[in-house]
C-alpha cells in the first residue's frame, strides 16, 4: 500500500512538472550562465528545459532525426546553413527581436546565412592547442603549430599524450591547415591528402576527445590537447582554484585557427514560439551577454556587453584575438561531400592504429 | 459451444500484446533491415525513406552498405574484437562467478536469501554507477594506479594508463555482467544432489576430480544459459569503451552508434546492426549444436 | 554439519567474488562524503555533495521523468504482460511466445537503433512518450515471463471448476484467475520498474528534446569525468535499490527463483 502511495505521488509529480509550460533548448554542454537561466525562467514564466549536446554533428543527427520539439537551438555556422538547406528552420520575424544593435555588424550577415535569416549570433569559440607548460619547456617544443600534433617528429615525444576532438570537421580543417589548404576543401584530392595525414597521426593520440580531455590535462597525464577556449577558460579557473601544480599553456597556430560561429535558430515545428523569441531576446540584453561571456568564458559579439567586461578578460588573445586574419568559420558541405568525410571519419575513428 | 468461447478468450488474452509487440518490435525490426538495403540521404539518414514515398514507382534498392562494410578493414577488425573482448568477458565471469554461486548453493539454506539478495543488489542498480566505480578506481591518481605504476616502475617499464585501456572495458564487462552469469548458475547449482559427490567421494576421486567429473557437466545448461546472458548484452556494449576504452578498444556498439548519432549514415549503422545480430545468433547456434552434441543437456535433464 | 560441505578454497574463492561485486560499490559511496573535488585520498567528512545535488533543478526533473516513465511504462507492461503470460500458459500461440521471448534475447542496441528508425519514419515526437512507448514494449516480456512461471504451479482446475459453476469467463478472470497468479503480477511489475527505472541504452535512442531520465543525466555527466556529485547521485541510487531490492523480496520471494 505504501509502494502504491510512493507512486501515485510520483506519478502526481509527474503531471504536475509537465504541467508549467516548457521551453526546450538545445545547446552545447556549459554554454550558458546560470543567472540567464533564472532571468530567463522568471520573465517568461516557464521552465527552461535544456538537452545537451558535445559535438555539432551529435546535434544535426538528432534533429534531422524528427528531433521536434525543441524551441531554441544553438546552431554552429555550418549548422545553420545546412539545417536551413533541409527545412528544418523558421525565418525569423526581425521585429520581435529586440536588442539585435547590440550585436557587432562585422558578425552580422554572415556567408552562412545572408541577412541573418534565420540565425541570431549568439557566440563564438576560438578551436587551438591547449598544452603543459613544464613538459613542453622540457621537451624543447613550442606549440604554435599545427605540426605538433601531425608531424613525427613531434609525435614520437608526446606518443599516447595527445588528445583531438572527436568531431570530424575540426580535425579535418586542423589537417587542411597544416596542409596549407582551404580548411573547408571540398577538393577531393585535399580531403584524401588530409585523411592521409590524420590516419598516420592517430597511431600517437590517446583519445578522440571532446568531453573531458581538459581534465586529462588538469591531472598532467594529457599534455596536448585539441581545445575550446570556454573549457579552457573554465579549467584554468579550477585549476587555480585547487592550487594545480600543473601550468596549462595556451597557443594559437600559425597556419590559422577555427571559429566556430554559434547562433541561435528557431526550428520549423517549435512548439513554443513565443518562448522562443523570448529566449533570443533574453540573450541579446547586455547584462546576459555579459554573464555568458564572464561565467562560461565564451567571446561574445554583444558590443555593448564587451564594453562592461573586465580588460583583462578583453584582452585575452586566445579568447578575442587581436588579428582575425587567420581565423576561419566553417562553411557547409555539399551532401556528396558530407557522405565522404563522414565515411572517411568512420574509418579513422574506427580503426586502432597502434604505433610502437 | 465452449469451444467457441475458449477461442475467443484466446483471442481477447492474446491480441493486444500481439499488436503491440508487432507494432513496437517486429516492425522497427524490419524496418532497419529495409534501412540496411537505402542509400544514404544526401542529408541525413532521412532521405532515402522520404524518397521512397515520394516516389513509389522507383525503389532504388542497394548493396553498397554491405559492400562498404563488408570491404574495409576496420569492421572485420571491430567485429573481431568485440568478440574477442566479449568472450574474454564470458570466461572471466565464469571463473569469478562460478565459485560464488557455488558458495551460495552449498550455503545454509536461511543464508541463502541473504545472500542471493547479495548478488542482486548490484544488479539492479544502473550499470553506468558500476562503470563509473571502476573510473575512479583505475584512474590516473588513484591508490591502485600509483601502487602498479610503482610496482612495474620498479621493474623497469614505461608506467601504464589503466583506465582508457582494453583492460579497463573488460573489467567492467566482467563487473557489469557478473550477476548474469551467477544467476543462473546458482539455479543449477542448487538442484544437485550432493550424495552424487559424496558417492564419488567415497570411492576414492579427489576433490577435484569429482567436480571436473560431476559437478561441471552437470551444471552445463546453467554454465550456457549463463554464458549466452553475460555473452550477448557484453557484444553490443558501447558505453564501456566510450567511457573507459581507447582508440584500440572501440567495439561494433560504437559503430552502430555513430552512425545513427553522429556521422548520420543510418544505412551502414543497420548494416552493422544487422551483422552484430547475425555474430550474436551465430554464437548461440555454434554453443547450442556443442552442447547438443556433447549430449550434457540430456544428462543433465534427468 | 552442513557448512562441511564447503571446502576451504571454494570459501575463499566465493568470498573474493563478493569483494569484487561490493568494493567498487563501497568505493562510490565513501566518497560521495569526501571532501574534494577529486576522488583521490581522504580530505574530510562533508554532505556537501548531497546540498549541491538536492539543489541542481535538473537532475531532479531527470529523476521525476524516470519515476513517471518507470510507473507507466510498467503499468502498461503489467496489463499486456498478464495477458501474455495467461494466454501463452494456456494455449499455443507460436507468434505470441516468440514475440515474448526473442526481445529478451535481442541485444538492446538492436531494439533501441530499430525503434530509434521506426519513430523518426512513423513521424512520431521522440520524448517521454516514446520512451514510455520503448520501455513497455520490452517489459512486457518480463512480465509475462514471471506470470507464465506462476501459472505453472497452479491448479487449472479451479478455473474449470468456477467456470462449470457458471462463472463468466471474465468473472472468472477477474475474481480466480488474477488472485491466484497476482504475486507473479506483482513480482514482473516489479521487474519491469526496475528495468525501466535503470534502462540507459534503449532510453538513449529514443529521447528527445525534455525527456532526460536519471541514468541519461549521468551518462552526460560521467562522460566529463569524475565529479564528487556523481558518487552523490550513485549512492541514493544503490540507497534507492537496496530499499527496493529488500521489499521485493519480502513480498515476492519467487521473484528471486
Amino acid at each position: 500500500m505504501k509502494k502504491f502511495c510512493v507512486f501515485t505521488i510520483s506519478l502526481c509529480l509527474f503531471k504536475l512538472a509537465m504541467a508549467i509550460p516548457e521551453m526546450n533548448l538545445f545547446i552545447a554542454v556549459n554554454y550558458l550562465a546560470d543567472s540567464t537561466i533564472v532571468d530567463f525562467e522568471k520573465n517568461c514564466q516557464c521552465r527552461l528545459s535544456q538537452t545537451f549536446f558535445n559535438d555539432p554533428n551529435e546535434m544535426l543527427a538528432k534533429v534531422v532525426a524528427g528531433g521536434s520539439g525543441y524551441d531554441v537551438i544553438e546552431a554552429t555556422s555550418y549548422a545553420v546553413e545546412e539545417l536551413s538547406k533541409m527545412g528544418k528552420l523558421q525565418k525569423l520575424d526581425k521585429n520581435k527581436i529586440k536588442g539585435i544593435n547590440n550585436i557587432d555588424a562585422k558578425f552580422m550577415n554572415p556567408m552562412y546565412d545572408r541577412g541573418n535569416q534565420y540565425s541570431v549570433p549568439y557566440a563564438y569559440t576560438p578551436v587551438f592547442l591547449a598544452y603543459n607548460k613544464d613538459i613542453f619547456n622540457k621537451l624543447g617544443i613550442v606549440p604554435n603549430t599545427w605540426a605538433v600534433i601531425f608531424e613525427p617528429k613531434y609525435l614520437k615525444k608526446l606518443k599516447g599524450h595527445i588528445t583531438v576532438f572527436s568531431s570530424s570537421r575540426n580535425v579535418f580543417a586542423a589537417a587542411l591547415m597544416y596542409l596549407g589548404k582551404n580548411p573547408n576543401s571540398t577538393n577531393i584530392k585535399d580531403l584524401d591528402e588530409a585523411r592521409n595525414l590524420i590516419d598516420k597521426a592517430s597511431g600517437y593520440w590517446a583519445k578522440f576527445d571532446t568531453d573531458s580531455y581538459y581534465r586529462g590535462l588538469l591531472r598532467g597525464d594529457i599534455w596536448l590537447s585539441m581545445s575550446y577556449s570556454i573549457d579552457i577558460y573554465k579549467t584554468l579557473q579550477d585549476a587555480k582554484a585547487s592550487h594545480s601544480p600543473i601550468n596549462i599553456g595556451v597557443m594559437m597556430q600559425k597556419e590559422g585557427n577555427m571559429f566556430e560561429m554559434d547562433n541561435l535558430v528557431i526550428p520549423k515545428n517549435a512548439p513554443n514560439v513565443r518562448y522562443a523569441y523570448d529566449f533570443i531576446n533574453t540573450i541579446l540584453q547586455p547584462k546576459n551577454a555579459y554573464a555568458l561571456a564572464s561565467s562560461t568564458g565564451s567571446s561574445i559579439p554583444n558590443k555593448t556587453a564587451f564594453l562592461l567586461l573586465t580588460p583583462e578578460l578583453r584582452n585575452t588573445e586566445w579568447i578575442y584575438p587581436s588579428d582575425m586574419s587567420k581565423n576561419y568559420t566553417f562553411t557547409a558541405y555539399d551532401p556528396k561531400t558530407r557522405i565522404l568525410v563522414n565515411e572517411m571519419w568512420t574509418e579513422i575513428q574506427m580503426q586502432c592504429h597502434q604505433v610502437n | 459451444m465452449n469451444k467457441n468461447i475458449k477461442l475467443s478468450e484466446k483471442k481477447v488474452l492474446s491480441t493486444p500484446p500481439i499488436i503491440y509487440l508487432t507494432i513496437l518490435f517486429l516492425i522497427p525490426t524490419i524496418i532497419m533491415v529495409f534501412v540496411a538495403f537505402r542509400e544514404p540521404g544526401s542529408y541525413g539518414g532521412v532521405a532515402p525513406l522520404i524518397e521512397h514515398i515520394g516516389n513509389t514507382n522507383k525503389i532504388n534498392l542497394t548493396l553498397d552498405n554491405f559492400k562498404f562494410a563488408f570491404s574495409n578493414y576496420f569492421l572485420w577488425q571491430l567485429c573481431i574484437r568485440s568478440l574477442y573482448f566479449s568472450v574474454i568477458t564470458t570466461v572471466c565471469c565464469l571463473i569469478i562467478g562460478y565459485p560464488l554461486a557455488m558458495l551460495i548453493a552449498k550455503s545454509l539454506k536461511k543464508y541463502r536469501d541473504i545472500l542471493l539478495l547479495l548478488v542482486i543488489i548490484p544488479f539492479w542498480s544502473c550499470f553506468l554507477i558500476r562503470i563509473y566505480a571502476w573510473m575512479i578506481i583505475l584512474g590516473p591518481q588513484s591508490g591502485v594506479s600509483h601502487i602498479i605504476n610503482y610496482v612495474i616502475g620498479i621493474m623497469g617499464f614505461q608506467p601504464v594508463n589503466l583506465l582508457y585501456s582494453s583492460f579497463a572495458v573488460v573489467i567492467c564487462l566482467v563487473y557489469i555482467n557478473l550477476p548474469f552469469m551467477v544467476l543462473p548458475l546458482y539455479a543449477n547449482l542448487e538442484k544437485h544432489n550432493d550424495d552424487v559427490i559424496e558417492a564419488s567421494r567415497d570411492l576414492g576421486a579427489t576433490r577435484l576430480q569429482s567436480f571436473l567429473k560431476i559437478t561441471m557437466p552437470l551444471s552445463l545448461p546453467g554454465i550456457l544459459a549463463g554464458s549466452a546472458l553475460v555473452f550477448i548484452p557484453s557484444i553490443g556494449m558501447f558505453v564501456v569503451p566510450e567511457l573507459v576504452g581507447n582508440n584500440c578498444s572501440l567495439m561494433i556498439g560504437n559503430l552502430i552508434k555513430q552512425q545513427f548519432l553522429q556521422t548520420m549514415n543510418w544505412p551502414l549503422g543497420s548494416v552493422t546492426a544487422i551483422i552484430m545480430t547475425l555474430l550474436v545468433l551465430g554464437i548461440s547456434a555454434i554453443v547450442a549444436i556443442l552442447a547438443r552434441r556433447s549430449g550434457a543437456l540430456q544428462y543433465a535433464n534427468k | 554439519m552442513q557448512t562441511s560441505k564447503i571446502s576451504k578454497s571454494m570459501l575463499i574463492c566465493g568470498i573474493s567474488g563478493f569483494l569484487f561485486l561490493y568494493i567498487p560499490l563501497i568505493v562510490v559511496v565513501l566518497f560521495s562524503f569526501n571532501d574534494s573535488r577529486v576522488n583521490v585520498g581522504w580530505v574530510g567528512f562533508t554532505l556537501k555533495w548531497y546540498k549541491v545535488l538536492f539543489t541542481d533543478k535538473e537532475l531532479i526533473q531527470a529523476a521525476v521523468n524516470s519515476l513517471g516513465i518507470a510507473f507507466i511504462s510498467s503499468l502498461i507492461s503489467v496489463v499486456l504482460g498478464t495477458l501474455a503470460g495467461v494466454s501463452l500458459h494456456k494455449y499455443k500461440v507460436p507468434l505470441l511466445s516468440s514475440l515474448i521471448m526473442v526481445p529478451v534475447a535481442a541485444p538492446e542496441l538492436l531494439v533501441g537503433v530499430s525503434l530509434l528508425l521506426f519513430f523518426i519514419l512513423i513521424n512520431f515526437t521522440l520524448g517521454l512518450a516514446s520512451i514510455v512507448l520503448a520501455h513497455s514494449a520490452f517489459c512486457i516480456s518480463f512480465v509475462a515471463i514471471a506470470v507464465r512461471t506462476r501459472m505453472h504451479g497452479m491448479d487449472d482446475s479451479i478455473l474449470d471448476a468456477a467456470r462449470d459453476l457458471g462463472a463468466s469467463p471474465f468473472k472468472t478472470f477477474f475474481l480466480i484467475l488474477l488472485p491466484t497468479i497476482f504475486p507473479g503480477v506483482v513480482a514482473g511489475g516489479l521487474m519491469a520498474f526496475t528495468l525501466s527505472i535503470d534502462d540507459f541504452i534503449i532510453t538513449f535512442f529514443t529521447a528527445g528534446p525534455g525527456s532526460t531520465t536519471l541514468p541519461l543525466a549521468i551518462y552526460s555527466m560521467l562522460k566529463m569525468g569524475v565529479t564528487p556529485e556523481i558518487n552523490a547521485v550513485s549512492t541514493v541510487i544503490i540507497v534507492f535499490t537496496l530499499a527496493l531490492t529488500t521489499i521485493a523480496s519480502k513480498i515476492s520471494p519467487q521473484l528471486f527463483k
